[in-house]
């Protein structure tokens, strides 16, 4: 499991719901920056996608593969001690499903949105 | 012209394991560029075994995070970026329309062309297309790159976007 994958996950209310705490240890810090941390956007799009997926088997919907980001706006910084929420939801589009996430960061003091993105899956043959 | 590993560390801050750009092939400057990054099984995210499930595909999201440091080492050749604490923090602004259209493996080269659709003084907005061998596997109508100096205070900085 890739470290930006590796949320813990729930289901409430119809939607999949992602928290990941990020560990100030994490490898990828050391180098995204050396001397200055921040958790990378890709990181919140590893989430992101998780948080989609994880929506998408609990449907569940069937095989499917990650055909495009359709939008992805990132709005905060996350750093070291952060903790993401990744909330997804999945509805039927075309061949496949479209799943919009949107990402909060929390802290001690307080939340904001980092980040909102909105994926676009295929079906996939199994 | 091209750029080597130690060339792209004088551009663009990021470091191993987060360094996703190996060699600059073609440079405008100004203009548009061609990156390689090879794909080894030997990177972190292979760590525990296979990304996702059973299947050892390179992560998408890793795809797209290797094709914008090229974008980000084409709006640096002018304004070297190479540390964060001393000049400024590149981060993703906003993005539409990137499509994955194919499955990257290790002992892949992907081959990224970056074009710079317009630049100012706080980003850049670039399009471009990946590939390998086996032929196109990610194409993005539009990515904003944003650059950002860091405060002194890094939970001061609340509008990254």
């Amino acid at each position: 499991m890739s470290p930006f994958r590796s949320g813990a996950v729930r289901h409430e209310g119809g939607r999949t719901v992602v928290v990941l705490p990020v560990d100030p240890a994490e490898p990828v810090l050391a180098g995204h920056f050396p001397g200055f941390p921040i958790f990378p956007g890709v990181g919140l799009l590893g989430c992101a996608e998780q948080a989609a997926r994880s929506a998408l088997d609990w449907a569940p919907a069937g095989p499917a593969e990650l055909a495009a980001i359709e939008t992805a706006r990132f709005l905060a910084p996350v750093f070291p001690g952060d903790r993401v929420v990744a909330e997804a939801t999945v509805s039927p589009a075309g061949d496949g499903w479209r799943c919009p996430v949107r990402l909060t960061v929390t802290r001690p003091d307080g939340a904001e949105l980092a980040a909102m993105v909105r994926f676009h899956f295929r079906r996939a043959t199994p | 012209m091209t750029i080597d590993v130690a060339g792209i560390q004088r551009l663009i801050p990021h470091r191993y394991p987060m360094l996703l750009v190996d060699r600059v092939v073609e440079v405008l400057p100004g203009v548009s560029l061609l990156a390689v990054k090879a794909v080894t099984a030997n990177e972190p995210w292979y760590a525990d075994g296979p990304p996702y499930r059973d299947d050892y595909a390179y992560p998408p999201e890793l795809v797209l995070e290797s094709w914008c440091q090229a974008a980000g080492v084409l709006v640096s050749l002018d304004r070297p970026n190479p540390d964060v604490r001393t000049a400024r923090v590149t981060l993703f602004g906003a993005v539409t329309g990137v499509h994955f259209t194919g499955s990257v493996y290790p002992g892949d080269v992907l081959r990224h062309r970056v074009r710079l659709l317009r630049a100012v003084s706080d980003g850049a907005v670039f399009e471009g297309e990946s590939g390998t061998d086996r032929g196109e596997v990610l194409r993005v109508e539009r990515v904003v790159v944003a650059l950002r100096p860091v405060p002194a205070s890094g939970l001061a900085f609340a509008s990254a976007g």
